[in-house]
């Protein structure tokens, strides 16, 4: 009896779990949440479109239906049914006509979701930039702010509908700077533009001669048009620039420029540093002054000073013989803003300034940026391996992270570092061991020392930790030596639940080419993986593999 | 459009926290005034197929670039602020002068967004090498996008969860809401909004480490996981 009645009970829970999970999809399914959109109560037409929205690509059959919401009452409901229908993306391409209508809407917020949706569906270059221009004269700035981002993208495509654009007052502002971003490429605008510059507005003319100084020697014809404005304190200090970037001065002009030098405007100051420096790279003794004037600038109390200073810096002519020395004095007890200021112009210098980056490494706060910029020069960054080495033991995680990650970005010739790196593998419980081992990979055969570390760390419970280190011993190689070792580890990487791991696996079987040959079959299955890029490096791996 | 959606997924590494949280304010926004905007572009996590990974955008190579957009941005703001200054503009009405911040903080915005999304193809287009990724993701897990149970993303309404409801944290969640909401109104936020949001959110998770005996463990790791998404979501371009 109590057998029965178990039994019985257990039936009756097996099917209220049924019935539970069947009305959850049912709930949960586009057809389901259709009819929901007809529902009088508010609430849950929003609720519905909120979920049709999540469906994404998948809710394509709601298309029409939400069409129709379009046209409803609320504006809360109006701008779900368009984000839903962006949410779908180009199989919405029905609601587009719809969707262009509600860029009238009063409610902002709906107007919102309406350019969104267009854009997401991406009608095609066609619809969507006369759209997009018209939208520079909304006034909301979220809806125009989208409109200028899609016709940038849009880039030399858009400047006719742009100087359209120029002659209409509301839009004109927005115009100059989508064409300042455009740069040459719109050098058609340049006569619209100049134009501009006789506008009684002066933002207007102000951003006018930007988008011409982003035209640089195509403006050149302006450049008179531009010097004129030098007089004016609203325009004053974009003239001078662009003056600099069209890298033209007109006859005559050079003096107000140099007397704007000493005057009060610290930042005019620079601008006219700048432009005379550009203007003529010959005068060496003027761009050692103008240098000079920048790293004083970088420590203005005015925040604009410094970074216009900084951003000078960054843009001027290189002459790292000039710059470095002059940078490095600045950094002298420099304080925590100077010093990220200094760092972006050094930047900007690559291997030259892998000397006084090393120095800056000294600047705790900033570590962190430095490291990041010396990790981006790569290779000729390889004098900077025993400061890093040093790092990799740094009792702070992310300092020791990045230090590995900056060697590994120096590669063969960081094999200074193995015996730090196999220390700090050794002693890591932590997850930073990951990017030791990424770093030891990198380095190559030079860090063979570090196999037998590495080896261990194959059993290890962490299997993420496991696949970096086989993929490490395959780079330091040889494949021949190391297959039999990795191949248990990089097979079972590519059932992994991360698809970046997968995706590591394949590559690592792929470069062990030929002796990776058991792994084919695992291979095969891969390349039908869910995730494109997983795909691709498992068809690259089969390639290898068979010889093909 | 999808993709690029899902491209300008952004979290500040740590190497931004490292390098630009200090006492004078993520990005030295010193007195208030002009934040720190660095010519180099910041190192970014960027999502190309829906699979969050760290990667680097811009650096040395591109900062030149972004050096003289940026001076143009500096000149304009000069101007920008001589005309604010200017008897003129001293004579506006309030509703004058309010059209003309909104313009501004319009164009801030703008130009923030399209150095983010710039940044975010050219991660795309090179990104670092897989095990890199890997190797940055071991260290603090794969970030992730607040979900639609979290954040409304039609009006960029948080759905707080009830422990970050208390009174406590009142300040850092209304700063937050305000700025989730700007987010929500443009697209992006810049990076001094950016800055505010790991600051507050900073300050919301100390004062969850302080009460870390007074809330159940369930609760405690997901408030944490919440306030890292929201971090997260912040530093995201969603168009």
């Amino acid at each position: 009896m109590n057998t029965k009645t178990s039994i019985l009970r257990g039936a009756l829970c097996g099917l209220l779990a049924w019935i539970a999970v069947a009305a959850q999809a049912g709930e949960d399914s586009v057809a389901k949440l259709v009819g929901k959109l007809q529902s009088a109560d508010k609430s849950a037409r929003l609720q519905a479109l909120d979920a049709l929205g999540q469906h994404g690509e998948a809710a394509a059959e709601a298309v029409a239906p939400l069409k129709e919401m379009l046209q409803d009452a609320s504006g809360d409901v109006r701008a779900r049914a368009a984000h839903a229908l962006g949410a779908i993306g180009p199989a919405a391409k029905p609601a587009v006509a719809a969707l262009i209508e509600l860029l009238k809407d009063p409610d902002e917020m709906v107007r919102r979701q309406a350019v969104k949706a267009v854009l997401r569906i991406s009608p095609g270059p066609r619809v969507a930039i006369p759209l997009c221009v018209k939208l520079l004269e909304d006034a909301d700035a979220g809806v125009r702010v989208r409109g200028l981002h899609a016709i940038a993208e849009a880039g030399a495509e858009a400047v006719p509908g742009l100087i359209q654009a120029l002659k209409n007052d509301n839009a004109a502002y927005w115009a100059c700077l989508v064409l300042r971003e455009i740069g040459p490429p719109a050098k058609d605008a340049v006569p619209a533009l100049t134009k501009l510059l006789g506008d009684s507005r002066p933002e207007i003319r102000r951003e006018a001669i930007l988008a011409l100084a982003s035209m640089e020697e195509s403006a050149a014809p302006a450049a008179a048009q531009i010097a004129a404005a030098l007089d004016d304190e609203l325009t004053c200090h974009a003239a001078t620039y662009a003056l600099g970037r069209i890298g033209r001065i007109p006859p005559g002009i050079e003096p107000a420029i140099r007397a704007n030098i000493n005057g009060n405007d610290k930042l005019l100051s620079i601008a006219s540093l700048w432009t005379l420096a550009r203007v003529h790279p010959e005068n060496k003794q003027h761009y050692r002054t103008a240098v000079a004037q920048f790293v004083e600038g970088l420590k203005d109390a005015d925040p604009l000073v410094r970074t216009a200073a900084a951003h000078a810096l960054a843009t001027l002519p290189p002459a790292p013989e000039i710059t470095i020395p002059l940078i490095e004095a600045g950094l002298r007890d420099a304080d925590e803003t100077t010093v990220r200021h200094a760092l972006d112009a050094l930047a900007t210098m690559g291997p030259a300034a892998v000397p006084s980056l090393i120095e800056a490494l000294k600047h705790e706060k900033t570590r962190g940026h430095v490291i990041y910029i010396i990790g981006r020069i790569g290779a000729d960054a390889a004098p900077a391996v025993p400061a890093l080495t040093k790092l990799v033991a740094d009792k702070d995680e992310h300092v020791a992270l990045e230090a590995a990650v900056a060697l590994a970005q120096i590669g063969p010739a960081a094999k200074d570092a193995v015996p730090a790196l196999i220390e700090a593998l050794h002693k890591s419980e932590n997850s930073t061991s990951h990017a030791f081992a990424y770093a030891l990979g990198m380095i190559g055969p030079d860090a063979a020392a570090a196999k037998p570390a590495l080896s261990d760390l194959l059993k290890n419970s962490d299997r993420k930790l496991a696949l970096v280190s086989a993929w490490a011993l395959v780079r330091i190689g040889p494949a021949t030596e190391v297959a039999e070792l990795t191949l248990p580890v990089l097979t079972a990487g590519l059932a992994s639940d991360s698809p970046l791991a997968r995706r590591g696996a394949a590559e690592a079987l792929g470069r062990l080419g030929p002796a990776a040959a058991a792994a084919l079959d695992d291979l095969d299955k891969a390349t039908n993986d869910r995730d494109r890029d997983v795909r691709r490096a498992a068809e690259e791996a089969v390639k290898v593999i068979r010889g093909s | 459009m999808n993709r690029i959606w899902t491209t300008m997924l952004y979290l500040l590494c740590p190497v931004l926290t490292l390098a630009q949280s200090g006492p004078s304010g993520a990005f030295g926004s010193d007195n208030g005034q002009q934040p720190y905007q660095p010519a180099v572009p910041a190192p970014t996590i960027v999502s190309p197929y829906g699979s969050p990974y760290y990667g680097y955008s811009g650096g040395a190579s591109t900062a030149a670039g972004s050096a003289m957009n940026g001076m143009a941005n500096m000149m304009s703001a000069a101007g920008q602020r001589n005309l604010s200054n200017s008897a003129a503009v001293m004579n506006l009405t309030q509703a004058q002068r309010s059209y003309i911040e909104n313009r501004n903080m319009a164009t801030n915005t703008y130009f923030q967004m399209r150095a983010t999304n710039k940044a975010a193809r050219a991660a795309e287009r090179t990104p670092p090498p897989t095990m890199e990724q890997l190797a940055r993701i071991a260290k603090d897990g794969a970030p992730k996008l607040m979900s639609h149970s979290e954040m409304d993303h039609v009006n960029g309404r948080l759905k707080w969860p009830s422990a970050l409801q208390q009174p406590d944290f009142e300040p850092q969640r209304r700063e937050i809401d305000q700025l989730f909401e700007k987010l929500a109104k443009y697209g992006a936020l810049d990076y001094a909004d950016q800055t505010k949001v790991r600051h507050a959110v900073n300050e919301m998770s100390s004062k969850l480490k302080e009460q870390i005996r007074d809330i159940p463990p369930q609760d405690y790791v997901a408030c944490r996981n919440f306030l890292r998404s929201t971090l997260y979501t912040a530093t995201k371009t969603d168009l």
